[in-house]
C-alpha cells in the first residue's frame, strides 16, 4: 500500500477529510471514498467532459485533477446543484427541453453550464456552445442541450424573463 | 489510467520548489496539470514527486505593464489571458490565441509558463510568443536570467531551461499593433493545431511563427525576410518552404502541413496587413 496524504476539502458545502493516494484522482476520489457518483468518468484523457464539476467556481475537468490538488478548495458537484428536491433553473432546462437521452455527458453538461450561467446570464445559442467545447454528447446533436441551457436562461432569476 | 505513484508537496515560494526540483530526484514542477497528468495518467511520463506550484499564483499569476514592458507571470492561465484588457489591447494576438487553445475547462487551468516549460511542438503559446518577441524570466539556484524565447525552445519536449530553473514571467515589448493574424488550422474541436501561423506587425516590421511545422514554433525569417523587402504575400508566403520540417503523423501528412503553411502564412499577412 502506497503512502497516503490526508486532505480536507469542502464538497457541496460540507467539510470533508480524508486520506488519499497523492495520484488519486479528484473524479476517483469523489465517486470510490465519498460514494458521490454523479461524476462521470468518461474518457479519462482530458477530452470528453463528463467528468466536469467546480471548484472554487471554475468548471474543471475532474480527470485531470488531483484529489491532492483541490485541498483546501471547494468542489461542487452534480449533486449539490438542487436544493432538496428543487432543481435549479439549468436542471429544469434538461428537463424541459429534453437535453439528454442516456444521460451520460449530463452531469458534466450541468455544471458547464451552470458555471456560464453564472458568468454570462444571457448567452447567445454560438456562446453556449462554445462555452460547453469541452462537454461531448454522443447522444442528442447538441441542439436539445443548447436550447436547454437557453431555457434556464429565461428562467433565472438572475437572468432577463422572455 | 492510474499513473505510477508519487509525493506531492506544495511550496509557499518559488525558492523552496527550485531547492525541492534540485535536492529531490524524480521531482517535477505542477501547474495547471493539464500536460503533465495526462502524461502520468497515459504513463509517458513519471515522477517521484510533484511539486504544485498553484499555490504561488498570488504571486505569479498577474499582467502588468510599464515602462514599456508587458510582464505576464508564468501561472497566468489562458482565460486570464484572454479576458486580461491589458493583453487585449496591446498583445491581441496572444489574448486571441490563448482562447483558441482547447475547451473552457482546459483555460481554467493551463498556464503560459507551464506550456512554454513543457514545449510541446504542436503548442500554441510558444508560436505566439515568439511572433512577440517574448523573453522569460528564469530563476534557479544560481539566480535569475533571461533569454529570449527562441533560446528556450530546444525540440519537442526540450527547453534550455537546467534541472531546479523555473519561468516565473514571460516579457513582451509594448509595441503599436498595426495588424495582426492567428490562422489555427485543426481537425475538430479542442484539438492541438494540425498546423498554425502566428503573425503580428508593428512599428518593427511584421513577424511570422509557425506552430507544429518543426521539432518546435519557429519564426519564418524567409517569409519575414521577403515580406521587409517587399515581396507581394504570395510570393513571400511561398519562401515559407526554407523555414519549416513538416512531420508525418495521425493527423497530417507532411506534405498536407507542407501545403497548409503556405496557405496559412499567406492568409496571416492579409488579415494582418
Amino acid at each position: 500500500m502506497t503512502s497516503t496524504q490526508r486532505i480536507g476539502l469542502t464538497v457541496n458545502g460540507a467539510p470533508v477529510e480524508a486520506e488519499v493516494e497523492p495520484r488519486t484522482l479528484l473524479v476517483q476520489f469523489l465517486r470510490e471514498q465519498l460514494q458521490l457518483t454523479g461524476t462521470h468518468v468518461g474518457c479519462d484523457t482530458s477530452n470528453c467532459g463528463a467528468c466536469t464539476l467546480l471548484i472554487d467556481g471554475e468548471p474543471v475537468k475532474s480527470c485531470t485533477v488531483l484529489a491532492v490538488q483541490a485541498a483546501g478548495g471547494e468542489v461542487t458537484t452534480v449533486e449539490g446543484l438542487a436544493n432538496g428536491s428543487e432543481m435549479t433553473p439549468v436542471q429544469e432546462g434538461f428537463r424541459q427541453e429534453h437535453g439528454l437521452q442516456c444521460g451520460f455527458c449530463t452531469p458534466g453538461m450541468l455544471m458547464c453550464s451552470s458555471a456560464l450561467l453564472a458568468e454570462r446570464p444571457d448567452p447567445t445559442p454560438d456562446e453556449i456552445r462554445d462555452y460547453l467545447d469541452g462537454c461531448m454528447c454522443r447522444c442528442t446533436g447538441y441542439q436539445m442541450i443548447v436550447e436547454a441551457v437557453s431555457w434556464a436562461a429565461a428562467h433565472s432569476t438572475t437572468g432577463d424573463e422572455q | 489510467m492510474i499513473p505510477t505513484s508519487f509525493d506531492y508537496t506544495r511550496v509557499d515560494t518559488v525558492d523552496e520548489a527550485i531547492d525541492l526540483l534540485i535536492e529531490q530526484d524524480g521531482a517535477r514542477a505542477l501547474a495547471g496539470g493539464h500536460s503533465l497528468l495526462p502524461d502520468l495518467k497515459l504513463r509517458r511520463t513519471s515522477a517521484r514527486l510533484l511539486i504544485d506550484l498553484w499555490p504561488l499564483r498570488a504571486e505569479l499569476a498577474g499582467i502588468d505593464e510599464r515602462d514599456g514592458v508587458i510582464t505576464v507571470g508564468a501561472l497566468t492561465r489562458y482565460t486570464d489571458l484572454e479576458r486580461s484588457s491589458v493583453v487585449q489591447e496591446h498583445l491581441p494576438l496572444l489574448a486571441h490565441a490563448a482562447g483558441q487553445i482547447g475547451d473552457t475547462q482546459v483555460r481554467r487551468r493551463g498556464t503560459i509558463g507551464g506550456s512554454l516549460a513543457n514545449a510541446a511542438r504542436a503548442a500554441d503559446l510558444p508560436g505566439v510568443a515568439l511572433a512577440l518577441d517574448g523573453e522569460v524570466v528564469v530563476r534557479g539556484a544560481e539566480g535569475e536570467r533571461t533569454l529570449p524565447v527562441d533560446q528556450l525552445l530546444l525540440g519537442d519536449h526540450r527547453t534550455s531551461l537546467d534541472r531546479g530553473e523555473l519561468i516565473t514571467h514571460i516579457r513582451f515589448p509594448l509595441r503599436r499593433v498595426d495588424g495582426w493574424s492567428y490562422q489555427r488550422f485543426g481537425r475538430r474541436t479542442q484539438d492541438w493545431p494540425t498546423v498554425a501561423v502566428a503573425a503580428n506587425r508593428t512599428e518593427s516590421g511584421t513577424a511570422v511563427a509557425l506552430v507544429n511545422l518543426a521539432d518546435h514554433a519557429v519564426r519564418a525569417a524567409s517569409v519575414e525576410e521577403a515580406v521587409a523587402t517587399g515581396a507581394q504575400f504570395p510570393e513571400a508566403a511561398r519562401r515559407v518552404e526554407a523555414d519549416i520540417a513538416p512531420r508525418d503523423d495521425l493527423k497530417a501528412s507532411a506534405a498536407y502541413r507542407r501545403h497548409l503553411a503556405g496557405v496559412l502564412v499567406e492568409r496571416a499577412l492579409q488579415h494582418a496587413a
